[in-house]
């Protein structure tokens, strides 16, 4: 009788275990950068409720969406997901995710149904990669989804590399592959649309000691889409 | 005439719908000249359109509700007229009054980049009827965005839908940047003269006056797709 009784709570204990794997989601994160030349920073993904979000195209960013996109900061956006009952992956690559690399990491999403990324872009002003609440898939199987470059609208493109890395301050912090430029006029001083929308991407020019920017138009181009996520549902 | 216009009305569910603007021309078909059984069948969708440029308004977006094998252009063969008069100067007039469309909806302004609008559409799903949209890049010579033949009809009420767009070129005019009706320049829209490659095709981008001669356009008028999001709900 003792023997039975033991099964069959050994039984009821592996059947909760099995109906919480069907909720929540084992993720395989995979995010290749495919772009010529430009550098992602810390790569955030974050799963979350419908509710919430990292960024929508044609609103204005938050002021978290602004300090990763002008900075590369994800501090304030992952608090914001994890006040709101998400789970994040930050930083797979554990550092700057190159020109031609891949990171990997692994997200237990909960109940959360949703995944979004960012990462800023560099050489830009307040360029970023973005994945806006994609559905996770119930089904088991490997995913394939193509990401465009967003521009934050929040501040000029003027293409200046002067460090400005700051939410507010004008200018690019860096251009980590060491391929920027100097001394440049400034391609503009003005932001045409302020809410977040598709980054018309860079300018750039030839002279590397002048000219209007401090991006090289041979190396700093791109066209969507520029990173590729391959997420394998387990 | 099939399609003579037979009255401009405003839907009167729309005006219950405070933050939508949109005016609906009924193109009628013969529906109109007996009783239709399916009336109570009817479905209304809301379409809702996202500037995502930079710095290109859109014209006045067109909406139809037209026959399945209606197609408002075909990517590599050439524009037709109306295609070319919406694409070189925003003008949909004749764009959404052609042969096998059965309603146009048309926005009273343009849309400015990070603006969104919606529009309610109603149809007959039973009819198999489908939808296109088409809008100006203005700051461009002949660069048009949209979607066409869209079948509606799998979608339930209160589901929804959301598609990205991508720029077309309309083939008609070259792109000498400077001979554009937007606010870049004011200049010419519409010309008859066909002087590029005459068949409709992806849009290649724009140069600048940086790296074009005679360019009046400025990097924030750049774009790269997709540069507008359309999120299509059936409401009932």
């Amino acid at each position: 009788m003792k023997t039975k009784l033991t099964l069959l709570s050994v039984a009821l204990i592996s059947s909760v275990t099995y109906n919480q794997s069907v909720i929540s989601a084992e993720l395989d994160v995979q995010v290749y950068n495919l772009t010529h030349g430009i550098t992602f920073t810390p790569v955030l993904v974050a799963a979350h409720d419908q509710q919430t979000a990292l960024f929508h195209s044609g609103e204005s960013a938050s002021a978290a969406l602004q300090k990763m996109a002008e900075g590369g900061a994800i501090d304030d956006l992952v608090a914001n997901v994890e006040a709101a009952g998400g789970v994040t992956l930050q930083n797979p690559a554990q550092g700057m995710l190159m020109a031609g690399e891949m990171a990997s990491g692994m997200l237990d999403t909960g109940d959360n149904m949703y995944l979004s990324l960012t990462a800023m872009l560099l050489p830009t002003n307040d360029g970023f990669v973005g994945l806006d609440s994609w559905k996770i898939p119930t089904q088991a199987g490997t995913y394939q989804i193509m990401l465009n470059a967003y521009d934050a609208g929040t501040e000029a493109n003027d293409e200046i590399i002067n460090g400005g890395g700051a939410a507010g301050t004008p200018g690019i912090p860096a251009a980590p592959a060491g391929d920027g430029g100097t001394g440049g006029s400034g391609v503009t001083s003005t932001e045409n649309n302020t809410n977040v929308h598709i980054h018309p991407g860079n300018l750039g020019d030839t002279n590397a000691s002048g000219g209007i920017s401090d991006i090289d138009s041979r190396v700093h181009r791109w066209l969507n889409p520029v990173a590729k996520l391959v997420i394998t549902v387990k | 005439m099939k399609h003579l216009i037979t009255g401009v009305r405003k839907l009167t569910l729309l005006s219950l719908i405070t933050a939508l603007s949109a005016c609906s021309i009924d193109f009628n078909d013969d529906d109109d000249d007996h009783q239709d059984p399916m009336q109570e069948t009817t479905a209304m969708y809301q379409i809702t359109l996202t500037n995502n440029t930079q710095g290109q308004p859109f014209s006045p977006p067109s909406i139809v509700i037209h026959e399945a094998d209606t197609h408002l252009w075909q990517l590599g063969q050439a524009a037709n007229s109306a295609l070319e008069k919406l694409a070189e100067g925003g003008d949909a007039s004749d764009f959404s009054n052609q042969s096998g469309i059965k309603q146009a909806y048309h926005a009273e302004g343009p849309l400015a980049p990070g603006a969104t609008d919606s529009w309610l559409v109603e149809t007959h799903p039973s009819k198999g009827y489908q939808m296109s949209l088409a809008t100006m890049l203005v700051n461009t010579n002949d660069a048009f965005t949209g979607l066409k033949n869209l079948n509606l009809s799998n979608l339930a009420i209160g589901e929804s839908m959301m598609k990205t767009l991508h720029v077309y070129d309309a083939g008609t005019e070259a792109n000498d940047e400077s001979a554009l009706p937007g606010p870049a320049a004011g200049g010419e829209g519409y010309n008859s003269a066909r002087n590029d490659v005459n068949r409709v095709h992806i849009h290649a981008g724009v140069i600048t006056e940086y790296e074009l001669s005679g360019s009046v356009l400025q990097p924030t008028h750049k774009f790269d797709n997709p540069v507008a999001k359309i999120v299509i709900k059936r409401m009932q």
